[in-house]
């Protein structure tokens, strides 16, 4: 429904309205609220991540300086408790690999400032069935698809995604360039150019990237609690991740039906606000409570689940390559008095790629990768 | 005291000038009628030039020359009024190097009167005389019944102009003849130096023509014995003379007294009624002001266009004042009991300010406040979006109504949520009033006949919302003849026609509007994903009038609306409105009249989703809301009181939501519980206006009932309104009141406007019906000979049980909606000041409303309680708004329309902080409506081409060329963020209509 809003108003906003940058004069305000982020995982460690909430001003870099710090526990109705490790930018790890699957749990967190907070008792969510995950060619390039079965009585779903792609550079390096060389040798091409070390070629080479939002789907209204062949994630034909080989690997969990609802809204505040048609945005709580405090509130919401996973490869198939890479090469230009400045090429993002040997005109240079 | 400096300013011309005794003649009469085009030879700008005058050469004199009359002007200054130089005394002139001579003074006796400029080409001279010529054109003349019929020296409005004659004179064969020369020889004549000289024009040497020597006559010796006298009217003067009679005739039926009751009685006064019907097509006309001469006895005419007034014995002036008719002033003799029918003229010009003087009028005799009445003309004058005369744009420029934004639907009035209107549409609720998004009304300007808007004394008659009643009601058919009109615009077409089935018994009126806006989608861009949208609307009124009698009639109205609109192929939204109406009114015995009326009304929406896209998921939703209600009053007038009493019931039957699968969809079909509820009401009220009392009284009763259905609920209370006028001059009130009210119905939205989205529910066990209260007093002032119209207004509002919703709410398809709403409290309170100019060429009004609106959340819910519990911004409160709208009218057929308007940005909830959750970063809002968007701004012109005056002609066309917001500002709909892919916050701001928006629109009636 919110999304047809969304529709509906950006279809009347492309008849003759418009969108502009907009810096509103909003005060700045300073937070104690504390962000408590991650769920209960059963059958693999937990991670649970503290956080600060920071003014609107703030730049991404000034927010991973400080975390909030204290004692976190995981605890079970039957007695047991497990507790956080502190790792790294306010990363608790719990080893809840081995937690029983029955029961319910809580998070409680007590910081070293004397706040503290914990969730509501919570039972463990049923884990869903990955029926298919299978990839499969669209008019612009691949498409990933997912089925998914509830199982017993599991209607709501999460999934994340680790993905990750082999590439290949565009060409070998023939020569490596020696940039700040004494003026006296910056026109020698036995001095500028190198051969270079077996190490230093990277033919090959993989990225990994993390899902930014869950992905969430909701079987509620249907006759079964399945989703068929719900395509998350199109690639281009053009996209580098499909150049060479792709990985994804996906982890579903259940959630309950206010988990659904409240990430949901979280993702509907941070896209979705602000057209003709949008619901006034307004703060959802989460499920953690300040028990010390009434009048603090923490942003977050803590489910319990245990989660499946399964991982596929996408080959190149449908790989068009963008572009000739041969295109961006060149023959760098000597300056009016015939001297060369190989060093701004360098510093410009160049690097020497093809040659036969090492000479002032004979090296194609081209981007470096 | 124009008059006086104007005498100053001659008094010390003939001391310090020395073209003093020029300007002792008799000040030139006044064309006191109206009339198109002027009278001046080539401007109306006097130039400084030379006259002989009595003998002297007096050089910088300011003249002109009358060239209706064929007289020279002379004004000493700009501030003086022309004086008329006599022919005799001036045998010739000269303004801006051209020469005008009196031939008859100077050897041409049988020359015509008047001033020729002498010409010359190669052949001969040529004598030049410019003549404007004064006609007249006669209109319609109808022999039906009423004063203005019945009069033997009646005559239709007739319409006055000038118009050029040149003429031109040779002397051939010793003859001074009138001769016709071609546009080329025309071009080629030049003046002649000197006519009195013999020298020759400049063609001269080379055709050895001269012209004929002029005689010069010498100076008189004494000026004529009348000289000084001033303000006389030339003998020579007769085409003026016959257009003064012309318009006196026209006024006659003004100056003629009526004797009304054949018994010389005596003692207290007498009941004077009749009917005021339409001088064109013979409707009878409602609402029209009828008073008398001291104002303080008068009446508002019926539906049925009967008036009824208690009269003392003796001569009177009876006013009939009407929103676009012509003002009418009667002189009576009261004899006795007796009957008065009136017709009135449309206001062919200045329609502006008719409406506003009649309403100006009505506003010092009712003691009800807060009624503003638009008419059809006037909101097709008002500049809009796309050209379209749109009744809810126009009702947003009166002051104290307001909206969350541009292309919003619904409106807001005095601090009220926009589902705390009541929008009637001949007695039928129209649930969503706009077109395509909101960018047009719901209703067809064709058919409209008036629009009045209620803000603060909601007369008892209505009921079941609480902040407003917008009451539109559709003409009459016309039961002279078939008439009809035709419109274009660039988004929109409409078109209705209207005329009698039975000669003066029965009469229909059909209106019908749709839109061709796809092409606008069809520009958008391939990559836009929106390129295959598809948007549109129509919409059709009926409306059949049966007179059985002079008692009785019938109406049957209807009306259906249709909106579809579907984007990137797999969303498609519908709704509809569907409104059926039956009214009879009946003419009691004495002064009274019953009205009963029923009829049945609808709204449904639906919404489908996915139906290209999801296999499994596609589903559409569907809600509706169905009601039949029934209605009686009675209105009856005893001695100063009038009283109206009657009951009502709506019955509901409503639909929240209804979901089904699309083809093979998984989706379970599920419906939430039908809702049905009965609306009783029954009510009593009185206006009590003392015979001669500065003041009078309205107040009323009504009780309002609710019993909704399974399960069962009921809600009741009465509803309180009263209001009181004092006025203490004729052109002076000041006034008071209070009402409160109950809402049993309300729309679910966490939208800040109506959207498609958004569902209605009854109250019932969980939903409590809201309950609203204002009081509001003002003074009114009109001043300037009814001219200037002031209004201040001030109102304190509250109101409990408002719905608001808690964050994360749904609000479609859900079972326990009431678990996701809130119950609010709210506020409001202002101050409304209004100027209106209410005649001459610049007519329209200005208005500055300072107001506020605030919620409060009803209980306690903890941290979870909206902005802690604390009073929140409502989503329309705006504190400031200035709102200007007028017109200027060039001439008869051209005029320019502006509109302006500035208020302050509303309330929104923006995000003040930002955090990590998990790899995304989210963004924290501050309290809700704690922030607000940019201020407001827009102005709009438009260029106005009026029907010609020919009332003789079978069609007339307008045009009107206009620009909705002629500075292109950029006015922020909304603000809004996004974390960019979790790179960093990014704020955007949302414009509806960035740019200018030129548009162009046609109308041909017929």
């Amino acid at each position: 429904m919110r999304k047809t809003a969304f529709i509906l108003s950006a279809a009347l906003l492309l008849l003759s309205g418009c969108i502009y940058p907009f810096r509103a004069d909003i005060e700045s305000e300073s937070f104690d609220n504390i962000v408590v982020s991650g769920d209960i995982l059963i059958g693999e460690p937990t991670r649970i991540t503290l956080g600060y909430v920071y003014p609107l001003s703030a730049f991404p870099s000034e927010m991973r300086k400080e975390y909030p710090t204290g004692k976190l526990t995981i605890e079970n109705d039957s007695g047991s408790s497990w507790k956080g490790v502190y790792q790294y930018r306010g990363a608790y790890v719990f080893d809840t690999s081995k937690a029983p699957a029955s029961g319910k749990y809580r998070l409680r967190i007590e910081l070293d400032d004397g706040r503290e907070y914990e969730t509501p008792w919570t039972g463990v969510k049923q884990t869903p069935v990955i029926t298919d995950l299978r990839y499969a060619g669209t008019d612009d390039g691949v498409g990933l698809f997912l089925s998914l079965d509830g199982a017993d009585s599991l209607w709501n779903f999460r999934w994340d995604y680790t993905e990750t792609w082999e590439y290949h550079a565009d060409y070998i390096p023939a020569f490596m360039f020696v940039p700040g060389l004494p003026e006296a040798d910056r026109q020698n091409p036995s001095k500028i150019y190198r051969e270079p070390d077996p190490s230093e070629i990277n033919y090959t080479c993989w990225t990994t990237r993390n899902s930014i939002e869950p992905f969430l789907g909701s079987a509620e209204g249907q006759s079964d609690n399945r989703l068929s062949d719900v395509c998350f994630m199109t690639m281009q034909s053009t996209d580098i991740r499909i150049s060479t080989l792709y990985s994804i690997l996906l982890t579903v969990q259940g959630l309950s039906s206010e988990a659904l609802a409240w990430h949901r809204h979280m993702n509907a505040l941070s896209n979705e606000t602000g057209s003709l048609f949008s619901p006034t945005p307004s703060e959802m709580r989460g499920n953690v409570v300040c028990t010390s405090d009434g009048t603090q509130t923490a942003l977050g919401y803590v489910d319990v689940a245990c989660r499946v996973s399964k991982r596929i490869y996408v080959p190149n198939t449908f790989y068009t390559r963008p572009y000739d890479p041969d295109v961006l090469l060149f023959f760098p230009a000597p300056d009016e008095d015939g001297n060369y400045d190989f060093d701004q090429e360098f510093r410009m993002g160049s690097a020497p790629v093809r040659g036969e040997e090492p000479s002032l005109t004979g090296v194609e240079w081209g981007p470096k990768r | 005291m124009r008059r006086l400096i104007i005498g100053l300013l001659m008094l010390a011309g003939v001391v310090c000038s020395a073209q003093s005794p020029l300007y002792r003649g008799r000040v030139m009469a006044d064309y006191n009628f109206p009339f198109n085009g002027h009278y001046y030879w080539y401007s109306p700008d006097f130039q400084p030039g030379t006259v002989f005058f009595n003998g002297d050469v007096l050089e910088g004199a300011m003249l002109n020359v009358n060239a209706h009359t064929g007289e020279l002007l002379a004004r000493e200054s700009r501030f003086a009024a022309p004086v008329v130089v006599p022919r005799e005394l001036a045998p010739w002139f000269e303004i801006g190097g051209i020469r005008y001579v009196n031939l008859r003074a100077c050897g041409i006796p049988e020359a015509p009167e008047g001033y020729f400029q002498v010409l010359q080409d190669q052949r001969e001279t040529v004598y030049y005389q410019r003549v404007k010529m004064f006609a007249r054109e006669p209109g319609n003349h109808n022999g039906e019944h009423g004063i203005g019929y019945d009069d033997p020296n009646y005559r239709e409005k007739i319409i006055a102009y000038f118009y050029l004659s040149d003429r031109y004179y040779a002397i051939r064969r010793g003859t001074f003849k009138k001769i016709h020369p071609g546009r080329r020889r025309i071009s080629r004549l030049q003046p002649v130096a000197d006519p009195f000289s013999g020298a020759e024009a400049p063609l001269a040497p080379r055709t050895g023509i001269q012209a004929p020597v002029l005689k010069v006559p010498g100076a008189r010796a004494e000026l004529p014995a009348d000289w000084f006298s001033t303000g006389e009217i030339s003998a020579s003067r007769r085409a003026v003379l016959e257009a003064i009679e012309q318009e006196n005739l026209i006024a006659n039926y003004r100056n003629k007294t009526y004797e009304i009751g054949r018994t010389a009685g005596s003692g207290g006064p007498v009941t004077v009624s009749g009917t005021v019907r339409d001088v064109a097509t013979g409707e009878t006309l409602p609402s029209v002001l009828v008073s008398d001469r001291s104002g303080r006895i008068y009446c508002f005419t019926d539906p049925d266009g009967r008036y009824s007034l208690k009269l003392p014995l003796g001569e009177n002036l009876l006013s009939f004042r009407e929103t676009t008719k012509e003002d009418m002033d009667i002189h009576v003799i009261v004899r006795g009991e007796g009957g008065l029918d009136i017709v009135m003229r449309e206001k062919v010009t200045a329609l502006k300010s008719a409406y506003v003087t009649a309403n100006s009028m009505a506003e010092h005799r009712r003691a009800g406040m807060g009624l503003e009445t638009i008419n059809s003309n006037i909101v097709s004058h008002i500049p809009s979006a796309f050209g379209e005369g749109d009744v809810l744009k126009a009702v947003l420029t009166l002051p104290g109504v307001k909206s969350v934004g541009e292309a919003s639907g619904g409106f807001n009035v005095r601090g009220g949520s926009s589902d705390q209107n009541l929008i009637l549409l001949n007695g039928g609720t129209i649930y969503n009033p706009s077109h395509l998004f909101g960018i047009f009304s719901a209703f067809n300007n064709d058919v409209l006949d008036e629009v009045e808007l209620y803000k603060s004394s909601i007369p008892v008659r209505y009921g079941g919302r609480i902040s407003s009643v917008l009451d539109i009601t559709t003409r009459d058919g016309s039961p002279d003849r078939i008439h009809g009109s035709l419109g274009l615009g660039i988004l929109t077409s409409h078109a209705s026609i209207e005329g009698p089935i039975v000669k003066d018994k029965t009469t229909f009126v059909l209106g019908g509007r749709t839109t061709y806006s796809d092409w606008l989608l069809r520009m958008l861009p391939q990559g836009s994903g929106y390129a295959g949208g598809k948007a549109s609307f129509s919409d059709v009124n009926l409306g059949v009038t049966h007179r059985f009698d002079e008692r009785n009639s019938l109406k049957l109205t209807g009306y259906w609306s249709r909106d579809k609109f579907s984007f990137r192929g797999d969303t498609t939204f519908r709704y509809s409105n569907l409104d059926v109406a039956l009214k009879w009114r009946h003419k009691l015995g004495g002064d009274g009249s019953l009205e009963v009326s029923t009829g049945y009304d609808q709204y449904s929406n639906v919404l489908d989703r996915g139906y290209d896209t999801d296999v499994t998921g596609a589903w559409s939703l569907s809600t509706d809301i169905r009601q039949g209600f029934l209605r009686a009053g009675v209105r009856q007038r005893l001695g100063s009181h009038t009283l109206s009493w009657g009951g009502d019931a709506v019955f509901y039957a409503l639909n929240p939501g209804k979901l089904s699968p699309i083809k093979d969809a998984l989706v379970v079909p599920r419906s939430l519980a039908p809702e049905m509820a009965l609306e009783p009401a029954v009510y009593a009220g009185d206006q009590w206006q003392p015979q001669d009392s500065q003041f009078s009284l309205d107040y009323g009763l009504r009780l309002s009932s609710f019993l909704a259905f399974a399960p069962a609920k009921f809600y009741g209370g009465p509803e309180l309104r009263v209001s009181g006028k004092w006025s203490p001059l004729a052109n002076l009130s000041v006034k008071a009141g209070v009402n409160t009210m109950n809402q049993y119905i309300h729309l679910i939205s966490n939208t800040s406007a109506i959207s498609p989205m958004d569902t209605w529910r009854l109250s019932g066990a969980d939903i409590l019906p809201q309950k609203g209260w204002q009081a509001a007093s003002g003074i009114y002032w009109t001043v300037f000979g009814n001219e200037l119209d002031i209004s201040l207004e001030g109102y304190y509002k509250r109101m409990d049980n408002y719905l608001d919703y808690k964050s994360g709410a749904v609000l479609s398809m859900n079972e326990r909606l009431a678990d996701d709403l809130v119950r609010t409290r709210g506020k409001s309170y202002g101050v409304e000041l209004m100027l209106r100019k209410l005649s001459g060429r610049l007519t329209g009004w200005v208005s500055y409303t300072w107001s506020r609106a605030f919620l409060q959340e009803m209980g306690d819910r903890g941290p979870d309680t909206i902005n802690g519990g604390n009073w929140y911004n409502a989503p329309y409160d705006k504190p400031h708004d200035i709102k200007l709208v007028g017109n200027y009218k060039f001439t008869h057929r051209y005029s320019i329309s502006f509109n302006l308007d500035y208020s302050t940005g509303r309330p929104v909830t923006v995000p003040v902080g930002q955090y990590f959750y998990g790899n995304a970063l989210r963004l924290m809002y501050s309290g809700r409506n704690a922030y607000r968007i940019p201020d407001y701004f827009r102005l709009d012109l438009a260029f106005n081409i009026e029907p010609g005056h020919y009332l003789k002609a079978f069609t007339h066309m307008s045009a009107t060329i206009g620009c909705y917001n002629v500075t292109g500002r950029r006015n922020a709909y909304s603000v809004f963020y996004n974390t960019a892919g979790g790179i960093g916050v990014k704020g955007y701001m949302l414009s509806v209509f960035a740019t200018q928006v030129p548009y162009l629109s046609l109308n041909l009636k017929f």
